[in-house]
């Protein structure tokens, strides 16, 4: 068992990651709302039908509550009648002069309508005065009635009898009438002395029926009355009763005390109420059968079920849609990114949805846009390394310096001046030797004068020693690197401006000393020198590149360079006054090897 | 959000209207097949006919010959009348709930023999609502009641008119025999009045109109005794016996509002062996007829059963029809039809009976 | 394309839901007009003109109508016991659009004959007597019947012959009463004279065939014939102890009186019911069952006890 149970969720952990927002949201929602509207509805059922059976139980006794007043009044009213007959006729009038028709025709007339007859007899059951027919039956013998020997036996009590068909008078028209009858014991007088007798009042049966009759109960109940051994006086049905066509639990019925019970009859669940009427003991039932509460309830529960139905797939549908609102800018920001990934170029990021989705996009857009700068600039950088590394590859191998430098070997090899033409090409073969330096960017100091002085001893030359050449290194730099071929480039420019108009005493002096952290490396000639602007525009990046007749990287070359390898703090000045001459001054950090060793690059020509 | 809700609402409201459409749809195509099967029938004529009480002889005689009329008037009219009787019990609120339940059931034509005069406005109330024409019979409503709405009909004998044929009866047999019929010579008509119901049009009437009758001939009349016997023979000749204790041979005439009572008193008579009385009744049923032609019974007044019953049919077809009834009948004010009375005596029972054709 | 059709099945369940909604709260609403649509009409055809004898009878039909929802008619001939006239009405009332019949046959068996051309699909009910072809027949057990009246008169006879008036003509539940009544007494040994009569003209008649019989009981098998037989007994003071069947107003007062000595009864409003809610089982299709009217002896003694008031006395007041 706990195996499946495990086996069950696992799955279902399993779905659950792979469903999307949408599909979480909207079965979250609706399952949910479901589970609200079911236990809401189970409530609302159940306190139904209970409110409901209650309701029918307080309606039944209600309308009982009425009938019995009715009942009661009724019953009083006719006691009424017989208390009158009494107290005000048979208690005034001697039988011996007077009779007692008058009374009761006054009372039968003002009662018609719900008596049958009043009628007087003596003890032995002989009648003395009766309205309205006055003539008794051959075969009634009233002495044997029940309602005469109740009357006799239990003096001081008005009786009622149970409803029987009335068989004391001679009607011509031979009517069998239904009553009820009411007797009593009365006093006679008698030419001055009493004697026992019995009144009895007749109630028709309409009067009771009329009373009991429109007591509708709710969801076809009816009402019925019994007295108190069970015995049937009215039931809506009573003929059917009577004809043995139906039955009713009315035997069952006498012997609840008053209040509200549910019962089985022939297979069918009722609700009863009883009342007991006052004085006559007899006993009002509601019945309420059972199954149109039922049937209420089932129609009512139909209902209910369809409709839970319904909410239960609107909800769905509704809850479908709205999380499909909520999650399609997270879906369409997945979908964007996944296009990034691959590669696509012009994604469109979208900040829509709500405010964190918002807040996401936007976050994400950014990120892209940075992402793309950031790749331009890479871009740009590579390709600005790629021309410089290009350049001083150029530089390294300078075609045009090699080819008059040879040019000049072979006319002073043909002059014979051998022992200059020696002294070139060790020249050239250690300048060049120290440009390649095995491909590395900083090399010793040291060897970045030796380079300078070689070149500067090939200038001369060829200059026809125009010039001198002071190379020094103060103490403090010794051990120090620098960059490759700064040196040589600024010489090349003090020998192209400056000394192109010098008279044999130009001199270019070079000079490298430590100040604090920095090695600063002084080129200065006594030429012609330049107009400051000159001076500022040699170091202006924007200014085109001029291709110089020598080994040519240039000064702004050198400068760039330093700069880009060591930071703006370094680099070239010029200071220059025309006519006075010019010093360059080349500023770069005091590095020992292990200093320079970050600034090597592998990278090689 | 908004523009999703819209396209949301646009369909779930077209399906939602289609579905209350088609269920729409089908409840008219079930509530009509249901009224077309029933029209479908054929035309019949219901008639409610609400009693005051069967137990009285001539009303339950206007019901037989209503029932027996009704059926001869269906083969000759090819329509089916079908009829609804309705036993009041002497109780109008009982004949309230009848009259109910003859318009919840849906009939053409009501037929009301009311119980409490007094207690008409409720019924045509009823009646007027429901568009149902209304014929009162035998027990007359007051006009200001039947004035209320003009499909109201009254069908009926004038009781006055009852009143003062039995009234000449009387003035004839004493004029012809005075000395028979004046026991004790003084000249004086001493009589005893049985009446019917108190409170009903007709006893009303008739007492006054019977012995009115004789004193605007002249004769002296002197009232004994009167009492109601409610249109009842048992208790009419209670009564009777108990004025013969009382008055004797001295009552000469005994007038009584119906037969019934005319035969209690008789009854009465006979039991106590005192001489019979001239006595005269009215209504004319088949055992005073008897009594008539035995001569028990001086003589009676025909109240026109028959004619009441043919009238009610006629006028129910009529209206029922959507003619107009007062084309055919007689009717006075626009409200009443009334039957003439007919006095029945021993000399002209036999033309009376063969003209009845019983 | 998927979305598009899911959407619309998503849709077509959403309106059948709504569908079903609106049909259970609308189903009570129709249920109820399609029962109080349609009124039965059912017809009562008697074979007497006097329509007083059942008006018990009557009552308990207009009940079970009442309960039912159906309408009635109540048919009386102008003539009793026209068997022919019978057989027109019903052929009428059957065109006529009534949905079952309730007949008192004057002559069960010729009717019987013709009852599937008259009735055609409409079911019938029979009363007193057995009919071929009926739906239902709501009678006593006639034979049963009569032989109870028989060893009831037979408590009282001491010698001499009985009268048996057979004034049954055609109807075969009367004539079977008459049939083991006769049985039963010459199985014991009384002398029986069958003599037919007319019941209209019984008053006349009987005295006179008191005579010529020379009888010392009078035995009457039908409702109408002992309301007769008991009036002539009285008018002419006939001595014979009467024996008769029905209990109407009339012979309950003769049984009062001592002038019938004994009926053998039915509940009337019973039968009426009974028959009416067959014809109605019938039209609806329902089983319908057949079980014979229980009946019982009255003796004049007797009549008042409170049981039998109750099956003898319609509860009207």
């Amino acid at each position: 068992m706990r195996a499946f149970f495990k086996r069950f969720a696992g799955k279902i952990a399993d779905r659950y990651r792979k469903m999307s927002i949408q599909m979480v949201i909207s079965l979250s929602f609706t399952t949910v709302a479901v589970v609200g509207m079911v236990f809401m509805g189970l409530s609302l059922y159940l306190r139904f039908s209970t409110t409901a059976e209650n309701l029918v139980e307080d309606s039944s006794q209600r309308v009982l509550a009425q009938v019995n007043l009715n009942l009661d009044s009724y019953l009083r009213r006719m006691m009424r009648i017989s208390d009158t007959m009494y107290y005000r006729v048979i208690k005034n009038v001697d039988l011996a002069e007077d009779s007692l028709i008058d009374g009761m025709n006054l009372l039968y007339e003002e009662n018609r309508d719900s008596l049958v007859s009043i009628a007087v007899f003596d003890g032995l059951g002989k009648l003395v005065s009766a309205v309205p027919l006055s003539n008794l039956k051959e075969s009634a013998l009233p002495q044997e009635s029940g309602w005469f020997q109740a009357a006799v036996s239990r003096m001081e009590n008005l009786h009622f009898s149970t409803p029987h068909v009335q068989h004391l008078f001679d009607d011509p028209d031979y009517r069998y009438r239904w009553v009820v009858s009411l007797s009593r014991h009365v006093q006679l007088t008698r030419s001055g002395a009493t004697e026992r007798g019995v009144l009895l009042v007749d109630m028709s049966f309409s009067g009771i029926e009329q009373v009991c009759r429109n007591a509708e109960l709710s969801n076809g109940g009816y009402v019925y009355l019994i007295d108190g051994s069970g015995e049937l006086i009215y039931h809506p049905r009573q003929q059917l009763i009577y004809a043995g066509l139906l039955e009713e639990n009315n035997q069952r019925a006498a012997s609840y005390r008053d209040g509200t019970y549910r019962e089985d009859f022939q297979g069918q669940s009722r609700q009863i109420t009883v009342k007991t009427v006052g004085y006559t003991g007899w006993k009002l039932v509601g019945v309420v059968p059972g199954e149109s509460l039922a049937a209420n309830t089932q129609q009512m529960f139909l209902f209910g079920t369809s409709l839970l139905l319904f909410s239960v797939f609107l909800m769905a549908f509704l809850n479908f849609r709205i999380s499909a609102h909520i999650s399609d800018p997270i879906r369409r920001l997945e979908q964007s990114i996944k296009e990034l990934e691959a590669g696509q170029e012009d994604v469109e990021i979208e900040e829509g949805g709500c405010y964190e989705v918002q807040r996401l996009g936007h976050s994400i857009r950014s990120m892209v846009s940075t992402m793309r700068h950031l790749m331009d600039d890479i871009i740009q950088q590579e390709g600005q390394k790629r021309r410089s590394e290009l350049e001083v590859l150029q530089s390294q191998i300078n075609p045009h310096f090699l080819y008059n430098t040879l040019d000049s070997v072979i006319w002073m090899t043909e002059a014979g001046r051998y022992e200059e033409a020696i002294q070139m090409v060790t020249s050239l073969a250690r300048l060049f030797r120290i440009s390649l330096s095995r491909g590395k960017s900083v090399i010793a100091l040291t060897d970045e004068l030796e380079h300078a002085r070689h070149y500067m001893t090939i200038q001369e030359i060829r200059y026809k020693n125009k010039f001198e050449t002071k190379i020094s290194a103060q103490p403090g730099t010794e051990g120090l690197y620098t960059l490759k071929l700064i040196v040589q480039p600024i010489l090349e420019n003090a020998i192209y401006h400056g000394m192109a108009s010098a008279e044999d005493d130009g001199l270019i002096s070079v000079t490298a000393r430590r100040e604090g952290m920095d090695l600063v490396i002084e080129v200065t000639d006594n030429g012609m020198g330049m107009r400051p602007e000159v001076a500022a525009s040699l170091l202006d990046e924007n200014r085109p590149d001029v291709r110089t007749t020598g080994s040519g990287i240039g000064v702004r070359n050198v400068h760039r360079r330093i700069q880009l390898t060591f930071g703006p703090r370094y680099g070239l000045t010029i200071c220059s006054e025309p006519d006075e001459g010019t010093t360059v001054q080349i500023r770069v950090p005091a590095l020992d090897e292990t200093g320079a060793a970050p600034y090597q690059r592998e990278d090689g020509p | 959000m908004i523009p999703i809700c819209r396209n949301c609402c646009s369909r779930l409201l077209l399906s939602g209207l289609a579905a209350l459409g088609l269920s729409v749809a089908l409840l008219i195509s079930l509530l009509s097949g249901c009224r077309s099967g029933q029209e479908a029938q054929g035309r019949t004529l219901r008639v409610g006919v609400a009693l005051y009480t069967q137990d009285d002889t001539f009303i339950s005689t206007i019901v037989q010959d209503l029932e027996r009329m009704s059926q001869e008037a269906e083969i000759e009219g090819q329509m089916k009348i079908n009829l609804s009787i309705a036993d009041g019990r002497s109780n109008q609120t009982t004949q309230l709930e009848q009259v109910d339940g003859f318009l919840n059931r849906g009939c053409d034509v009501l037929c009301v023999n009311i119980v409490d005069r007094t207690a008409a406005a409720v019924i045509i109330d009823k009646a007027e609502e429901a568009g149902i024409p209304l014929i009162f019979f035998n027990r007359q409503p007051v006009a200001e009641d039947i004035r209320r709405w003009d499909q109201i009909y009254y069908v009926g004998a004038r009781a006055e008119e009852g009143g003062t044929l039995q009234g000449q009866l009387v003035l004839d047999a004493w004029r012809e025999r005075q000395s028979d019929l004046d026991r004790n010579g003084d000249g004086v008509l001493q009589y005893a009045m049985l009446e019917g119901e108190p409170g009903h049009q007709d006893a009303l009437l008739r007492t006054e109109y019977s012995v009115k009758a004789l004193t605007d001939a002249g004769v002296e009349v002197e009232k004994l005794v009167s009492d109601t016997a409610n249109w009842n023979r048992g208790q009419a000749s209670a009564k009777m016996t108990q004025w013969l204790k009382e008055f004797g041979p001295s009552i000469e005439v005994v007038f009584a509002n119906n037969d019934d009572m005319a035969l209690g008193a008789i009854d009465a008579v006979r039991e106590s062996g005192v001489d019979m009385p001239l006595v005269v009744g009215v209504d004319a049923t088949a055992p005073a007829l008897e009594a008539v032609r035995s001569g028990e019974l001086y003589g009676t007044v025909l109240n026109d059963a028959n004619g009441i019953a043919r009238a009610m049919l006629d006028l129910a077809l009529d209206l029922a029809s959507g003619e107009k009834p007062s084309d055919d009948m007689e009717i006075e004010d626009g409200h009443y039809i009334w039957l003439p009375y007919r006095k029945v005596t021993q000399d002209n029972l036999k033309e009376f009976q063969e003209d009845q054709g019983s | 394309m998927k979305k598009k059709r899911n959407a619309v099945i998503q849709l077509g369940i959403l309106g059948f839901l709504g569908t079903a909604v609106i049909l259970t709260m609308v189903l009570p609403q129709m249920a109820d007009g399609r029962k109080t649509a349609v009124p039965m009409e059912l017809s009562v055809v008697i074979r007497e003109s006097d329509s007083g004898l059942w008006s018990n009878t009557r009552l308990g039909m207009e009940q079970a109508a009442g309960e039912l929802g159906a309408e009635l008619r109540f048919l009386t001939l102008s003539a009793p016991d026209d068997r022919e006239e019978q057989a027109e009405l019903l052929a009428r009332e059957v065109s006529g659009g009534a949905h079952a019949l309730v007949v008192v046959p004057a002559d069960p068996d010729w009717l019987g004959s013709r009852l599937k051309d008259l009735a055609g699909q409409c079911p019938v009910v029979a009363m007193e007597s057995m009919l071929e072809e009926a739906a239902l027949t709501v009678a006593p057990d006639n034979e049963a019947l009569g032989r109870e009246l028989a060893l009831a008169a037979l408590q009282d006879w001491s010698g001499g012959a009985v009268l048996l008036l057979d004034t049954g003509e055609n109807s075969a539940g009367v004539n079977a009463r008459l049939e083991a009544a006769r049985r039963t007494l010459e199985e014991e040994g009384v002398q029986t004279e069958r003599r037919v009569a007319q019941t209209a003209a019984l008053a006349g008649v009987l005295e006179g065939l008191v005579e010529e019989t020379g009888a010392v009981q009078v035995m009457a098998f039908e409702p109408a014939a002992t309301q007769r037989a008991a009036e002539a007994k009285e008018n002419c003071g006939l001595p014979q102890p009467l024996y008769g069947v029905g209990v109407t107003a009339a012979v309950a007062a003769g049984l009062e009186r001592g002038t019938v000595s004994a009926v053998a009864a039915w509940s009337d409003y019973a039968a009426g019911y009974l028959a009416v809610q067959g014809a109605v089982r019938a039209v609806r299709g329902q089983a319908v069952q057949a079980e014979a009217l229980p009946f019982f002896l009255v003796r004049g003694e007797d009549i008042y006890d409170s049981d039998m008031q109750k099956l003898l006395f319609p509860v009207t007041s």
